[in-house]
């Protein structure tokens, strides 16, 4: 029998397994989370320069759940999601996605992982300027050499509401719109989970609870599971549970539904 | 993908199409001009089956092959031998000699194709032609002419031949070219004899041996005149340095192009890698997007030159760059070869931006601001160091070399130190900007932060300007430093203070414009040593060898002359420059041997051909000729890499100042006026070309002292350097005002500033 070396193996562990086995999974074995961080910190420049942006952090997101991570500026709250979401390496400690582990994994493996697994929504500059609305929500299952199946795309962009938009480039959109077809981007190849960060941090009131009633109903539909980093109250009181953040440890973890003002307060509290 | 790429970001790769484009028309215009400028078979000998050429004497240093003439016995037996081989119909000598046709007393017709236009009639057959109108001519002062001549059966034709003017009567009138007269009169108006022209049987099997070469087919072309040969080779220089200085500004064009693409597209390129394509995916859409590039501007980069090179011919044959009949047609293998050069081109321009785009980390698309971390990467380092090592390298071969190989080294040398002086130019931009004064206003200290934190940007704007300057500097201040040596050599040899020299419009003065005039004069011609080998000698007085010769005085030496006659001169003397043999020898053996100028003792008497005129203004004449050529071949040159490289300037400037609206955005919410704005972009321009003529001027002066050094081991006296001011001064002044009008055309275009704040907002 052949042996196969270290990198194919890998790549073959991180092909998505079928979504029904995944689900039976997930089911009987529930102690099971989407990510999971152990002790991960993450320290930049050297010598006396050092800054530990993360320190010790372990932390585990539940499938289908909605996570808000907050924090005062400089609190480690986007480093958190980086190293989470393998865009940044992390300097001690564990990240498993979909209980595959981040650190032996070499760039190809990565990227692999992070366009079949995970989705982005980033603040601003999420579409490629070049490609249509349509071209821009299929782009992370062509980079996989797949095509969408017929109709999918289209599906994506209804769901979002921007089904006459499809040919649009995202000069001919407005913000909130952009940041609409950033999602049904992130949710195109159906990943274990979808990173947010400050999705509404450029958007007008109206268009930012278009964007969060959208990321609710991923969960809450499709059983999707979503982190997003936010500092607005309003955007993390649609999630299921809050994680707070001071100087790189997490200060307080929020189970359960909370208002925005209530949330506010624990801010408050923080900073 | 690429194509939406290529398609909605069309601007970036202006730059980059307008470089292929041009740079594909000048490589494909050259090889048009290229492949219809192989020698051919002469018209005078086109219908011949077999050439058969006289034994050629091949220097060791290369060069054309030359021809010595069979002596008349050799022929004769040649020619016995040939008719009687069976299958051959004829066999006949051909033999040239100078004629041209006087018009009003007036030489007219192309003075260089007149050195061999006259020939005798046995040999018209050779070129297939026929007598239309009249008949051969059958004693001394006919003449048969070509129909084009318009000169009807019967007419009276003053002709200036070698002797000097006479009169023909035209006895008819043919299809082909030239002057036919019978074989009596061409063999004593004609030097020796070097080919023979044979119509023969297919099959016929012709044995030569150590007297000859059988050629046959296209290869009868190597008895074409040897000065169409020496012409071509001039033009064929031309053509090898036009596609040699096009393709590698190409690709500094295009490689500086896309490095600074992939620097302003970061955002973009980590947003891709953000999503899940692969370094390598990164990699393959951006030479995917260049190779687009290249074929779109290839294409018809590739068609507009090979139409416009037939449109080149008759300059190139005015410039004597080309013999008179040359014409170009579409040669489709140049279409064909230089849309591939284009895309071989642009690949290896874009080679290791592509590398570096796919290096991209995704966070880079979380990034506010295209912040540089560091000017310079590891791999810039080291190919800017290798590269100064190889061009040192290359210098330090010079003092070995040879004269002919000199150029090419210095030019070489220079080129890889320019491409050095790129890759390492952004470490001088620190230093550089600590230059400029602060100053109590808001731009000297934006112009430092910005320049400090974007040594790349101002880097990548200076590199076109290293090379325009660089090139600019060293070419012309090569050839004119040249052309100033060359004319001190020749100002020396001239004494007497007024000449006769010949008019332009013949190739030399006839022995009666010779004979008219008082004064000296030398008769040029060639003479063979029992090698083969070809010497200049001057008709003079006595028999007298320079001391390089190793002959001793009383040694006898068998010379062969024009006419392949062979006669044994004992030497009477040491001369101190050229062979010297007594003039009468030379004129009865050369009968067509011109004389190029007479130093007069007496008042001028006009002839024909002969102009009046001071030993100074020959002289400049003479050299003026030849630098018409140099500064044709430096116009060209400096025409290609300049213009270029002003493209290049103007294509960055834009790029860069198009990628940074939203730092103008946030300097004019700031409360930045639009023209301080506008001068801060400016300065920063200004500041790039005054990196890139300083980086320059480095690499070129010392390539400038390397060529003189050289051209004065070869002259052996001391040469002044010319360092071209004016054409730095244009081209620095040039570069800075394209820079400066580049800078400010994006903020021309109404709402640069307002759309960058909508593009910021959403």
């Amino acid at each position: 029998m052949l042996a196969l070396p270290p990198t194919l193996v890998v790549v073959r562990l991180c092909r998505s397994p079928p979504r029904g086995w995944l689900k039976s999974v997930t089911t009987t074995l529930q102690t099971r989370q989407a990510v999971e961080l152990h002790g991960v910190t993450r320290r930049y420049g050297t010598g006396e320069q050092t800054v530990t942006a993360l320190d010790r952090v372990s932390v585990g997101f539940a499938p289908a759940s909605f996570t808000a991570v907050m924090g005062p500026s400089g609190s480690g709250k986007s480093t958190l999601l980086h190293c989470a979401a393998g865009l940044d390496r992390v300097s001690e400690g564990r990240v498993l996605i979909d209980g595959v582990e981040l650190g032996p994994l070499r760039e190809k493996a990565r990227t692999r992982l992070r366009r079949d697994r995970i989705g982005f929504v980033f603040q601003a500059f999420n579409l490629v300027g070049a490609l249509t609305a349509a071209q821009n929500v299929e782009l992370p299952l062509r980079l996989a050499g797949r095509r969408a199946a017929v109709g999918q795309v289209d599906a994506m962009l209804a769901e979002v509401g921007l089904a006459d938009r499809a040919g649009h480039r995202p000069s001919e959109l407005s913000g909130g719109q952009q940041q609409r077809v950033a999602i049904a981007r992130a949710l195109a190849t159906r990943p274990v989970v979808v990173f947010a960060d400050e999705p509404t941090g450029a958007l007008d009131a109206s268009a930012s609870r278009e964007v969060l009633r959208l990321l609710r109903v991923a969960v809450d539909r499709h059983a999707q599971t979503v982190v997003m980093v936010t500092h607005d109250p309003l955007a993390a009181a649609y999630a299921d549970r809050v994680l707070f953040l001071a100087d790189g440890a997490i200060v307080e973890d929020l189970h359960g539904p909370h208002g925005a003002e209530q949330i506010a307060t624990r801010m408050a509290a923080l900073s | 993908m690429s194509w939406a790429f290529v398609r909605h970001q069309w601007a970036s790769f202006l730059g980059t199409f307008a470089a292929l484009l041009l740079g594909v028309a000048v490589i494909s215009g050259s090889l048009s001009l290229w492949a219809a400028a192989q020698p051919r078979v002469p018209d005078a000998l086109a219908a011949t089956d077999v050439v058969i050429a006289a034994p050629a004497f091949k220097s060791a240093e290369g060069g054309f092959p030359v021809y010595r003439p069979w002596s008349p016995e050799e022929l004769s037996s040649l020619l016995a031998k040939l008719s009687a081989t069976p299958g051959v119909r004829s066999a006949v000598p051909v033999r040239t000699f100078y004629v041209q046709r006087l018009v009003d007393g007036q030489p007219s017709g192309d003075p260089g194709e007149a050195v061999h236009s006259g020939a005798a009639w046995s040999s018209a057959g050779l070129g297939g032609y026929t007598i239309q109108n009249g008949n051969p001519p059958s004693r001394s002062g006919e003449v048969v002419v070509p129909s084009s001549a318009g000169v009807p059966v019967g007419a009276a034709l003053p002709v200036l031949i070698a002797a000097g003017p006479t009169t023909w009567t035209v006895t008819g009138v043919t299809d082909g070219g030239g002057f036919y007269v019978d074989d009596a009169t061409a063999s004593s108006l004609a030097g020796g004899v070097r080919a023979i022209g044979v119509l023969a049987d297919r099959g016929a099997s012709l044995q030569v041996g150590e007297l000859g070469t059988v050629l046959t087919g296209d290869a009868r072309s190597a008895v074409e005149p040897e000065q169409d040969t020496r012409t071509r080779w001039l033009g064929a220089q031309l053509i090898i340095a036009t596609v040699f200085v096009g393709g590698f500004v190409a690709v500094f064009v295009v490689s500086s192009t896309c490095a600074f693409a992939v620097t302003s597209r970061r955002r973009e390129l980590g947003l891709l890698r953000a999503v899940g394509a692969t370094p390598g995916q990164v990699r393959r859409l951006l030479l995917t997007e260049t190779l687009l590039v290249a074929l779109l501007a290839g294409v018809p980069g590739a068609f507009l030159g090979a139409l416009a090179a037939p449109l080149l011919a008759d300059p190139f044959v005015a410039a004597g760059l080309e013999p008179v009949g040359f014409t170009v047609g579409l040669s489709w293998w140049a279409v064909l070869i230089s849309v591939l050069v284009g895309v071989v081109v642009a690949a290896a321009g874009v080679w290791l931006s592509a590398r570096r785009a796919g290096r991209v980390p995704p966070l880079d698309a979380l990034r506010d601001a295209a912040v540089e971390k560091r000017p310079m990467t590891r791999t810039r380092w080291v190919t800017g160091i290798l590269c100064v090592l190889a061009g040192g390298g290359l210098a330090l071969l010079l003092p070995g070399s040879s004269a002919n190989d000199k150029p090419t080294i210095v030019l070489m040398s220079a080129m890889v130190l320019l491409v050095a002086a790129t890759l390492l130019a952004p470490v001088l931009v620190v230093p550089l900007v600590r230059l400029v004064p602060a100053g109590r206003g808001a731009t000297g200290v934006l112009v430092r932060g910005a320049a400090s934190v974007a040594a790349r940007r101002l880097a990548s704007i200076a590199a076109p300007v290293i090379a325009a300057v660089g090139f600019a500097v060293l070419l012309v201040g090569t050839f004119q430093t040249a052309s100033v040596a060359v004319d001190i050599e020749d100002a020396a040899r001239i004494p007497a203070s007024s000449v006769a020299a010949r008019s332009s419009a013949v190739p030399g003065l006839s022995e009666t414009a010779v004979r008219a005039q008082q004064g000296t004069s030398s008769l040029p011609t060639v003479v063979y040593l029992p090698s083969g080998e070809p010497i200049s000698a001057v008709g003079g007085a006595a028999f007298a060898v320079p001391p390089e010769l190793g002959l001793q005085v009383g040694s006898t030496v068998p010379l062969r002359f024009a006419d392949g006659v062979v006669v044994s001169l004992a030497v009477s003397s040491i001369s101190s420059a050229s062979v010297e043999l007594p003039r009468d020898l030379v004129r009865l053996h050369d009968p067509n041997a011109l004389t190029p100028v007479v130093q007069l003792s007496a008042p001028f008497v006009a002839s024909p051909g002969a102009v009046s005129m001071t030993a100074r203004a020959y002289v400049e004449r003479e050299a003026d000729e030849e630098n018409d050529l140099v500064d044709l071949f430096l116009a060209v040159l400096l025409g290609i890499s300049v213009g270029y490289t002003a493209l290049a300037v103007a294509n960055t400037v834009l790029m860069a100042t198009y990628a940074r609206r939203q730092e103008f955005v946030t300097l004019h919410r700031t409360g930045a006026t639009p023209g301080q704005t506008v001068r801060v972009v400016i300065v920063e321009s200004l500041l790039a070309v005054v990196l890139g003529v300083a980086l320059g001027l480095a690499v070129a002066v010392p390539a400038l002292f390397e060529a003189r050094a050289g051209l004065q081991e070869e002259i052996g006296a001391p040469v002044t350097l010319v360092m071209p001011w004016p054409w730095l001064l244009l081209v620095a002044g040039g570069c800075a005002l394209l820079a400066a009008f580049a800078s400010f055309m994006p903020f021309l275009r109404s709402g640069l500033l307002s759309g960058g704040a909508r593009t910021m907002a959403g």
